[in-house]
C-alpha cells in the first residue's frame, strides 16, 4: 500500500470513528430557552458597529470630536497590540528586514466574518525616525513619534485636528511604539511553517505564529528574499470582529517627507488639541468610566448613555449648546480632551474585553440611583468584581451580585415574534 | 426604506410577519425590484431553532464531546447567525448554521485540546477507550479522540474546511463558495490537511504509547 493510500485510510478510519461515537439526540429544553433569550437580547442590540458607522450626517464640530474619539481609540489599540511578543528564527529574519527598513508601506483591510468585501481599507506609510501616516478614505492621520505631534485631517470636512509637538513628551503619541517595532514584536515564540505556494506571482513561504494563547498571526513571505507578501491576524476586540490583512508591502521605497508633515494644509479649519494627558492612560477603566458617565449625565439631564461605544452620541452630547459653526476654542478643547478619554477607554479596555464576561454596561439608569448597578467589571489579574452604581460610587461585589444583562429584562426587547409551536408541551 | 423598517417593527410587534412579505410583493409588482431587498427578511428564530437546533447541536457535540461546551457553542452559533442575518439575506439556513456551528466547535476544541499537557494526552485517549463495549469500539473511540486533538493543532480554517467536507459532506464547490477560494484550491488544502492530520495522528499515538510505557504499573 502506498503512503498516500495509507494516509487516507488512517484519516478515513478516524473520521468514521468520530462519526460513529454516540451523540445525544439534541439540545436540552434549557439550552434552547437560553439560546432564544440570547437571540432576543442580541436582536435588541443596535445592528451596526459604531466605529464603522457613517458619521457624516453630524455637523462638523461634532464629526471632528467623533473622529478624535476614533483616532484616540486607534492609537491606544496600537499600544495594546504592541504588547504582543515573541520570536522564532524564520520570523526574526522577516522582522529584521522590517526593522532595518528606512521606509515601509502597506495596505490594510479589515473584513467582517462571513463577508468578502472589506469593511475598512487604508494604507499606512512609515519613515524613520518614527513618522507614520494612515490614509483611510477622507481621513488622514499623521503621527510623528519623535516629536509627539500628530494631525488628523478630514478632506471632506476640511478639518484638521492638531496635537502639537511636545518636547516634554507629555503626549500619548510620544509613548506609542512605531509599527515597525510592533511588527517585530509580533514575532511569535512558537511558530510552524505553512508550506509554500504561489502568491501574487511569487513563490511564497508561510508561517503561522502563536502570538498569544488566543491569537494566531499568519505571514507569507517571498521564499527567496524573505520580503513580506501578506500578513493576517484575526481581530476580536469587542464589537469589532473580523480579519486584518496587510498586503502590498513596500520596503525602502523612496517617500516624500512632505507626506509626513504635521503642518495644517491651507483651507482647513484647525482645532488644536492639548496633548493627551498621560494620566488618562494610567487610571483604571473603572475610574475612567465613572468620569465619562459623570460628564455625560451632566450634559443630558442626569441620563447615562445608551451605549459606551457610540462616538456620534458622545460627540453630540458633549457639543450640546455650542455654536456648531464657530465653536469657542476653549470649550472645544474641553470637549476634545473628553473625547480622548472616551477613545482611550474604548481602545484600551472596551474593545479588548468581552461584554458579559469581563464587564457589562447596563443602560437605563439615571445619575443618583444608588441601588442600581450601571457598570461592572472583572479584574483581569485577580478576578474580583467591582460595580459602579447610579450615584457613581465604586464598590467591590461578588459574582452572585452581578445583575442580569439588562437587554433580556427590558420590556422593549420582544422584537422576535414568539412562536408557540416551539414549546412542545403547548403544541401537543 | 424608513417606511419598511417601521412596517417591520409594526409586524414584529403584532406578529404579522406576512405584512412585510405582502408589501415586498406589491413593491415588486410596481417595479421596485431592489428596494424590498435592502431590508433582510424577518426571521422566525423560534421556528429556526426548533427546526435546525438538533442538527446544529449534533454537529457541535460530535466535535466538542462535552455538554457544557456544546451548549455554549450552540448559543453562540445562533447569535452569530442572527448578526449575520442582520447584515445580509441568508439563502441557505442549514448550510450557514452548519458552517457557523463547525467554526464554533473547532474554536472550542482548539481552546480545550491545544494546551493539553502531554501526560493528559495519554489519559484523554485512554478515557475514551475505556468506554464500555467491544474492543473495536474502544479503538474507534481512541481514534476519534486523536483526530479531535489533531484538528485542534492545525489552523482553524483548515480544520473547519476538513470537518465540513468529511463530517458535513460539503462538496468542493460549496466550500469554495463559502471560503472564497477556487474548488481546486479547496482540493489542495484538503490534501495538505489530510497529510498534516496523518502526521499528527501518528505523533499522538507514539507519544501516548511512550508515556504509558514510562508510567509505573
Amino acid at each position: 500500500m502506498s503512503d498516500h493510500q495509507n494516509q487516507n485510510d488512517e484519516i478515513s478510519k478516524a473520521v468514521m470513528a468520530l462519526q460513529e461515537l454516540p451523540v445525544p439526540e439534541g439540545p436540552s429544553p434549557e439550552t434552547v430557552s437560553r439560546t432564544l433569550a440570547a437571540l432576543r437580547a442580541a436582536a435588541d442590540r443596535p445592528q451596526s458597529i459604531p466605529l464603522f458607522c457613517p458619521i457624516n450626517t453630524l455637523r462638523w464640530a461634532v464629526q471632528a470630536t467623533a473622529l478624535l474619539g476614533i483616532a484616540a481609540a486607534v492609537l491606544v489599540m496600537c499600544l495594546v497590540f504592541s504588547n504582543l511578543g515573541g520570536g522564532s528564527v524564520a520570523f526574526a529574519q522577516v522582522a529584521q528586514k522590517l526593522h532595518d527598513a528606512f521606509t515601509l508601506s502597506y495596505d490594510s483591510t479589515i473584513t467582517s466574518p462571513g463577508e468578502q468585501e472589506p469593511k475598512l481599507k487604508y494604507r499606512t506609510w512609515y519613515m524613520e525616525p518614527g513618522k507614520a501616516r494612515m490614509d483611510m478614505g477622507d481621513t488622514i492621520t499623521i503621527m510623528n513619534h519623535a516629536t509627539g505631534a500628530n494631525l488628523v485631517l478630514n478632506n471632506k470636512l476640511k478639518t484638521a485636528i492638531v496635537t502639537p509637538a511636545n518636547s516634554t513628551t507629555n503626549s500619548a503619541v510620544g509613548d506609542l511604539p512605531n509599527l515597525i517595532d510592533m511588527l517585530r514584536s509580533l514575532v511569535g515564540k512558537s511558530s510552524h511553517p505553512l508550506g509554500e505556494k504561489e502568491m501574487d506571482g511569487q513563490k511564497a513561504k508561510g508561517f503561522v505564529c502563536d502570538v498569544k494563547s488566543d491569537l494566531q498571526y499568519t505571514i507569507w513571505v517571498n521564499a527567496a528574499t524573505g520580503d513580506p507578501i501578506r500578513a493576517e491576524f484575526p481581530l476580536n476586540i469587542g464589537p469589532v470582529q473580523g480579519t486584518v490583512a496587510m498586503t502590498n508591502f513596500k520596503l525602502d521605497q523612496p517617500l516624500d517627507p512632505a507626506l509626513f508633515s504635521v503642518d495644517v494644509p491651507e483651507g482647513y479649519k484647525t482645532v488644536e488639541l492639548p496633548a493627551l494627558d498621560k494620566k488618562i492612560l494610567q487610571i483604571t477603566p473603572t475610574e475612567n468610566i465613572v468620569e465619562i458617565l459623570r460628564v455625560y449625565a451632566e450634559k443630558s439631564d442626569g441620563e447615562f448613555p445608551k451605549r459606551l461605544d457610540n462616538w456620534g452620541d458622545f460627540a453630540t452630547k458633549f457639543t450640546k449648546g455650542m455654536d456648531q459653526e464657530h465653536p469657542n476654542a476653549d470649550e472645544m478643547k474641553k470637549v476634545m480632551v473628553f473625547m480622548q478619554r472616551v477613545g482611550v477607554f474604548a481602545g484600551s479596555y472596551l474593545f479588548s474585553h468581552k461584554k458579559g464576561t469581563d464587564y457589562d454596561y447596563l443602560p437605563g439608569s439615571k445619575l443618583g440611583e444608588q441601588d442600581r448597578i450601571v457598570f461592572w467589571i472583572r479584574d483581569d489579574k485577580n478576578g474580583d468584581y467591582k460595580a459602579v452604581y447610579g450615584d457613581l460610587r465604586i464598590e467591590k461585589i461578588n459574582k452572585e451580585q452581578l445583575p442580569p444583562p439588562a437587554t433580556i429584562e427590558a420590556p422593549e426587547t420582544k422584537k422576535i415574534p414568539r412562536n408557540p409551536s416551539v414549546n412542545a408541551t403547548k403544541s401537543q | 426604506m424608513l417606511f419598511l423598517r417601521r412596517l417591520q417593527k409594526f409586524s414584529q410587534k403584532f406578529g404579522k410577519t406576512d405584512v412585510r412579505n405582502l408589501v415586498r410583493e406589491r413593491l415588486g409588482q410596481c417595479g421596485y425590484k431592489t428596494i424590498p431587498e435592502m431590508v433582510p427578511p424577518m426571521v422566525d428564530w423560534d421556528e429556526l431553532v426548533r427546526r435546525e437546533g438538533t442538527a446544529v447541536w449534533r454537529t457541535i457535540y460530535r466535535l466538542v464531546r462535552n455538554q457544557a461546551d456544546a451548549d455554549e457553542c450552540f448559543q453562540e452559533t445562533f447569535v452569530a447567525a442572527l448578526e449575520l442575518a442582520n447584515r445580509q439575506p441568508v439563502r441557505n439556513w442549514p448550510a450557514l448554521l452548519q458552517c457557523l456551528a463547525t467554526s464554533r466547535a473547532v474554536d472550542r476544541i482548539r481552546k480545550r485540546l491545544r494546551r493539553t499537557k502531554k501526560e493528559e494526552l495519554a489519559d484523554l485517549a485512554q478515557a475514551e477507550a475505556k468506554q464500555p463495549g467491544p474492543v473495536q469500539h474502544a479503538e474507534a473511540a481512541e481514534r476519534a479522540t486523536r483526530l479531535r486533538w489533531a484538528l485542534a493543532q492545525i489552523p482553524a480554517r483548515q480544520a473547519e474546511i476538513f470537518c465540513l467536507h468529511e463530517l458535513g459532506g460539503w462538496k468542493y464547490e460549496a466550500l469554495a463558495e463559502r471560503f472564497a477560494m477556487t474548488a481546486s484550491a479547496v482540493g489542495v488544502l484538503l490534501h495538505r490537511t489530510r497529510k498534516k492530520l496523518h502526521d499528527l495522528l501518528n505523533l499522538h499515538g507514539a507519544l501516548s504509547q511512550s508515556l504509558l510505557e514510562q508510567r509505573p504499573t
